[in-house]
């Protein structure tokens, strides 16, 4: 080769495998951009010049392989195969070394000139991979040189072997073989392409093993007519032939003996070092507990047993703190509304109704925060996935599909997402299925209900007793769902094949970040929806006027007592308690204001009211009606939304069925038990 | 390689992880045939967002960003691999 020949060299490789770090290190402040002609793919040249001589560099589109099927991908392979640079160098990611040999096979097989920069040595290093760098150059027969692009390691002695293409073109690298039956195929069409093809003689395997492949761009240049013909009928024969030998598809076969070649080249040439991989070896033993068929469900079960005993056992003292405020801060309030001869109905408005309804809710912020906390601990360790992978495996034993539970995970922190999460399932099945059994998953609005019975009426198992309720949730999801498949959607569920993201150790702004906002919604609901339903509810607790407030002559009081009879059988046929039922539907949170409201607040004697009117049976009963029953307004909206009248009538008719009757199921039958 | 593990998440919901461990697989190698795999119309890639303009702007984005599953399902109605 002339000594003062301008070269060029294209530079191929993987996105992320640091090939731009190359060029820019190769070419420094000595480049152009512009584009691919036709497209508008971003075209960049630079140049370097080594030992006085110049050599172009020309940055071809990140790409993981030379097939037809992206832009990139085409615009890359006709630089390559009709430009014919002097050299291309594979930037290879080391520490992803077998899918980006993939491209690199791709260019051996085209008749490149390759040279490797296997680039993030360092990161391959960290990760516990050593390259046996002499064994990977013979195996493959290209030069290999190690860098760290964005240290600019290497990269010297990567323009030097650039360089020497001035000397000596590189060798072309060693052929993969794909067995003897594509082989013996392969050689019969590279014969055919060479007859049909004169001027496609030199890459002619390479134009044989993408039309066996059936790439379409290969496929497109048969269209023409005489030689063409004879390629068609030989490519149609081989073709044939080996899919009747190998039982499956040729593409597939050719795809998958180059994954295999490339599995034993990196096999070849690599090592594990003992020290890194103990380190990945913990976090494989972790998921091999808490991903495992035996114990993976147990862990995800012990994780939430403790995460409520914690929301108890934590929150109590502080949530007595906060009741203890409002209850100081009704009573203030009224003193200092009477000294100042305030109406009777303000200090009532005031103190009963938003200070009450309001109050009983916010009582439950500490244990609302903590549960949050708990939850994005779970998420920013990487658990959460690890879990919804778990939930998966158990849901498709019972034939569910795997998707669905997504947006029932969602479901734990609201149903009104959750819901419009149904909509990342494709078959329309799946969605209505999902939407109508996620509201039975426990939105953390549902927690205050949970959190006011358990403290009256189980104070020893609080987080005993708010677990089983969230199992509950998670088991009638799954029954229902079951039924409702054999009723309305008979169809076979898809296996999933999903991606855990590392463990890591969850960071202490991220975590404070991801509960303030979560802790925020829920104050901000208390301070808006609930305080103004706090205050409808104090009108018709007060109204007609002069009526005593909330008895049972009241506007509320009478309404309530229209429905009161339907829940006697599940032990709480009280008015009040067909009320908070009934605000519930506007919001969850509003169970508990509504009863805060009526009785006072937490403070003003609501628990006991509760402590005479229920017993641990009818309570329990309740708590479940209040998992159950009718979603609230804004899950209807978005199950209306979502799906159509018909579906969002069986959502809330199953729904009420279901709550009243395990209600009545829980007191009836318990009390034949105890 | 690819048809055994085609076989293999045709069975059972699985994990990259899972999978690069029993075929002595590189996880990213493992991506590349899951890839090839989708332009075969055998898996489907997962996508979160929802909406055919995606997540921005969306109201509920926080709350579904905190579950960012991702992965690939098995197509129905696909024997010839």
């Amino acid at each position: 080769m002339s000594a003062k020949r301008k070269i060029e060299v294209a530079l191929a490789g993987n996105p992320n495998s640091g090939k731009t770090s190359i060029f820019n290190a190769l070419t420094r402040a000595k480049q152009s951009v512009g584009n691919w002609p036709g497209v508008t793919v971003e075209r960049k040249e630079g140049r370097f010049v080594f030992e006085g001589h110049e050599t172009k560099v020309v940055d071809l589109p990140g790409t993981y392989a030379l097939d037809a099927y992206t832009l990139d991908e085409r615009v890359a392979r006709d630089y390559l195969t009709c430009e014919k640079p002097d050299a291309v160098v594979a930037v290879v990611d080391a520490s992803n070394l077998e899918r980006n040999l993939y491209l690199v096979a791709q260019l051996l097989e085209l008749g490149a000139p390759v040279i490797i920069a296997l680039n993030m040595m360092d990161v391959a290093r960290s990760r516990g991979l050593e390259i046996d760098i002499d064994r990977l150059e013979k195996v493959l027969g290209v030069k290999v040189v190690p860098t760290v692009a964005s240290k600019g390691v290497g990269i010297e002695r990567l323009q030097q072997v650039v360089h020497d293409i001035h000397r000596d073109a590189p060798p072309p690298g060693l052929p993969i073989s794909y067995g003897d039956d594509i082989e013996g195929g392969l050689a019969q069409l590279t014969e055919a392409v060479r007859a049909a093809w004169p001027d496609r003689t030199e890459g002619a395997r390479w134009w044989a093993l993408k039309l066996l492949e059936g790439d379409s761009d290969a496929l497109a240049l048969l269209a023409g007519d005489g030689a063409e013909n004879a390629l068609r009928e030989v490519l149609d024969k081989v073709r044939t032939g080996l899919e009747k030998h190998i039982g499956a598809d040729v593409e597939t076969a050719v795809v998958e003996r180059r994954y295999g070649f490339l599995n034993g080249v990196v096999r070849e040439c690599t090592r594990r070092l003992p020290g890194v991989a103990g380190r990945l070896a913990t976090s494989e033993n972790i998921d091999w507990v808490v991903t495992s068929r035996w114990f993976g469900i147990p862990v995800f079960l012990l994780l939430m047993w403790g995460t409520f005993q914690l929301v108890f056992t934590a929150g109590a003292p502080l949530a007595d703190i906060v009741d203890t405020f409002f209850g100081w801060l009704g009573g203030a309030t009224g003193s200092v509304l009477s000294a100042a001869r305030a109406p009777d109905w303000l200090v009532s408005l005031l103190t009963e109704g938003l200070i009450g309804g309001v109050g009983s809710v916010l009582v439950f912020v500490p244990n609302i925060v903590i549960l949050f906390l708990v939850i994005s601990l779970l998420e920013e360790s990487g658990y959460m996935a690890r879990a919804a992978f778990v939930m998966d495996r158990f849901m498709h034993l019972l034939g569910l599909h795997g998707k669905s539970f997504i947006p029932m995970i969602i479901g734990f922190g609201c149903n009104v997402p959750a819901i419009m999460a149904t909509r990342t399932l494709e078959s329309r099945k799946d969605r209505m299925l999902t939407v109508l059994v996620n509201p039975l998953m426990s939105c953390s609005a549902r927690l205050p209900v949970y959190i006011l019975f358990t403290g009256v009426f189980f104070t020893r198992q609080r987080g005993l007793v708010v677990f089983t309720l969230y199992l509950l949730g998670i088991v009638l999801a799954v029954l229902v769902a079951r039924l409702f498949k054999r009723v309305f959607f008979k169809q076979e569920v898809a296996p999933l094949i999903m991606e855990l993201p590392p463990y890591h150790l969850p960071t202490f702004r991220s975590v404070l970040t991801h509960m303030w906002e979560r802790a925020w919604l829920f104050v901000r609901k208390a301070g808006t929806v609930i305080a103004l339903a706090s205050v409808l509810i104090w009108l018709l607790a007060s109204l007609p006027w002069g009526v005593e407030y909330a008895s049972e002559s009241s506007i509320i009081g009478r309404l309530g007592g229209l429905v009161a009879p339907i829940l006697k059988p599940a032990g709480f046929g009280y008015w009040w308690a067909a009320v908070s039922l009934a605000a519930g539907v506007v919001a969850k949170e509003l169970v508990v204001a509504t009863l805060g409201a009526i009785h006072g607040g937490v403070a003003g004697g609501l628990n006991q009211v509760l402590s005479r009117s229920f017993t641990p049976l009818s309570a329990y009963g309740f708590m479940v009606m209040s998992l159950v029953y009718i979603p609230c307004v804004a899950s209807v909206a978005a199950i209306w939304r979502e799906t159509n009248w018909r579906w969002t009538a069986l959502a809330v008719g199953h729904t009420i069925v279901l709550g009243w009757l395990l209600a009545v199921l829980i007191y009836q039958v318990g009390g034949l038990l105890t | 390689m690819i048809r055994r593990i085609l076989a293999e998440i045709r069975a059972g919901t699985t994990t990259v992880q899972e999978l690069s461990r029993k075929f002595g697989v590189e996880e990213s190698a493992l991506q590349g045939m899951l890839k090839f795999m989708v332009h075969k119309g055998l898996v489907r890639e997962l996508h979160p967002e929802c909406r055919p303009k995606g997540c921005k702007g969306c109201r509920n984005q926080r709350e579904c960003q905190d579950w960012p599953i991702t992965g690939y399902e098995v197509t129905r109605g696909q024997d010839q691999a």
